[in-house]
């Protein structure tokens, strides 16, 4: 399969098989167009109306001989390919806190009760039970993923820091290396805490959805003010602290604020270097839903942010956008692009009552509890269903050529939307395509621009 | 090439070789939480990403 699309102004084709990544020119690109259309298509005659007839014949050789190479029409059937079944859990979604001090309008967890009526806080008994849970359940795997999440895990920071201690007693003791995350609001950010993060945390993740009003909008305290000011300041400091490394400002955007690149700039304007502003998941009555009749203003929106992008990065305010990086050399194996976040199978989410989930989006929903770390239980029938659902075994998905980049999308919002783990939420497929339409893009472009510097030097 | 610039090689089937060891960063984990995201995800074996011919760079400081 070969993927053919125009984004920022570059016409590109994608070898799905391969994954080589190639850019075209015009005739390139209307040659190979007949190509993927019909194999046998006298190319040189349908477009020699168009373009010089010399150049058509030169360029179908170029693709011809990419095809020769392996570049170009490669296949792109992985059905042999097995993932192993393992069993083995090797990450965590800690949710140390059912509680919150804010009032996200657009909250997935209910504000931290995940719909299970009750604001409890994880005990350091429990949070030691999952971490030696998950030890004994992560066979040879040295790297262990433990992130601490709510509501607001900052809400109960004492216990945070008695499972980091216990999991440090805990490596050395098993030969494991744990990587502690954490996702926070920042609210009751201090100086103390600060530096715990700093010293402890793999990665940490602040929720900022950027713009002062947007942000207020959606995320307002209990008592219906906004939040910015509350944060603002205590997120540049931490990360100024944290050296501008291994964090991500995390936010949403939603109906309300298509124009979205206007509050990753603004962060970006802020001095903030690692952002991921996200679409929100939500049912499409919902006033700030967004919409499918959307959908052309967000891929509109995508360009526009792509473009500022990598004029941003060319002129000295360098940051990273997660929806546009793409490792397309060095990224993850093709095993691991069949499995995808591994949720349910490799990484679980435990509620502070001990109970486990196959992962934080699925906490409280019917039918998906998989145990509990209190008494060890764990359904391995789940566990395989959720092994058993990568890529290769949803039918939607053997025909999309985003397949082995986004390995399948999220099994928690095919579940909510669908009622089955194997079948993607269609709007997160479209809009993940043009990200990632968006992010081909701005790589060839980048290496161009590079790839000039070079040659003036 | 005059009418076609590589951008990026084959790459997935050379990963076939090597990959699976199952060490990298779970996806969800990183920043996303609400989207799956895998492809901007590194490969955590250096020696993997070694032998496949990838040069190891962290993608989070790419172009930087």
């Amino acid at each position: 399969m070969i993927h053919l699309f125009e984004a920022l102004g570059k016409r590109m084709a994608l070898d799905v098989g391969s994954g080589a990544v190639l850019s075209l020119d015009p005739i390139a690109y209307d040659a190979l167009r007949l190509l993927v259309e019909d194999a046998d298509a006298n190319v040189e005659d349908a477009l020699s109306a168009t373009y010089d007839r010399a150049e058509v014949e030169e360029t179908v050789a170029e693709l011809r001989q990419l095809m020769e190479m392996g570049y170009l029409n490669t296949n792109d059937d992985y059905s042999h390919v097995e993932a192993a079944d393992t069993g083995v859990v090797k990450a965590m979604c800690l949710l140390v806190a059912h509680d919150c001090n804010l009032r996200c309008k657009y909250c997935f967890a209910d504000t931290g009760e995940y719909h299970m009526k009750s604001r409890t806080m994880l005990s350091a008994e429990t949070g030691r039970k999952a971490l030696d849970w998950l030890v004994a359940h992560s066979g040879n795997r040295t790297n262990l993923e433990v992130d601490f999440f709510g509501g607001e895990p900052l809400m109960n920071f004492g216990v945070i820091k008695e499972v980091v201690a216990y999991g440090r007693e805990l490596e050395k003791k098993h030969g494991k290396v744990f990587k502690f995350t954490t996702t926070t609001n920042a609210v009751l950010l201090n100086d103390e805490m600060m530096d715990f993060l700093n010293a402890e945390m793999d990665n940490v993740v602040i929720s900022i959805d950027g713009r002062r009003e947007v942000h207020d909008r959606m995320r307002p305290t209990p008592n219906g003010k906004g939040s910015y000011d509350l944060i603002i300041d205590k997120a540049k400091r931490f990360v100024e602290k944290r050296g501008q490394q291994r964090y991500y400002l995390r936010g949403t955007f939603t109906g309300y604020n298509l124009d979205f690149g206007n509050d990753v700039l603004h962060l970006a304007d802020m001095g903030f270097e690692q952002l991921s502003i996200e679409p929100v998941v939500t049912d499409e009555k919902c006033p700030y839903a967004i919409k499918e009749s959307d959908l052309p203003t967000v891929y509109d929106e995508y360009e526009r942010l792509g473009h500022e992008y990598i004029r941003y990065r060319r002129d000295g305010k360098w940051f990273n956008f997660f929806h546009f990086m793409v490792d397309l050399t060095g990224g993850p194996c093709l095993k691991k692009r069949l499995t995808g976040c591994g949720s349910g199978n490799e990484y679980v989410a435990v509620t502070a009552d001990g109970d486990i989930y196959p992962c934080h989006q699925f906490v409280g929903r019917e039918g998906m509890q998989m145990g509990s770390v209190l008494d060890g239980s764990f359904d391995r029938d789940i566990q395989h269903a959720f092994q058993q659902n990568n890529v290769l075994k949803k039918d939607k998905c053997s025909q999309c050529w985003a397949r082995f980049y986004c390995s399948g999308g999220c099994a928690a919002n095919a579940h909510a939307f669908n009622g089955d783990i194997g079948k993607p939420y269609e709007m997160e497929c479209r809009l993940e395509q043009k990200r990632l339409e968006c992010a081909m893009a701005i790589y060839a472009i980048e290496q161009e621009q590079q790839q000039a510097a070079q040659a003036d030097e | 090439m005059k009418h076609i610039q590589t951008v990026s090689k084959p790459c997935l089937n050379q990963s076939l070789a090597h990959g699976g060891c199952g060490e990298c960063q779970s996806s969800c984990q990183s920043a996303c939480k609400t989207s799956c995201t895998v492809a901007n995800q590194s490969c955590a074996n250096k020696e993997n990403q070694i032998l496949a011919g990838r040069d190891g760079k962290v993608n989070h400081s790419f172009g930087k």
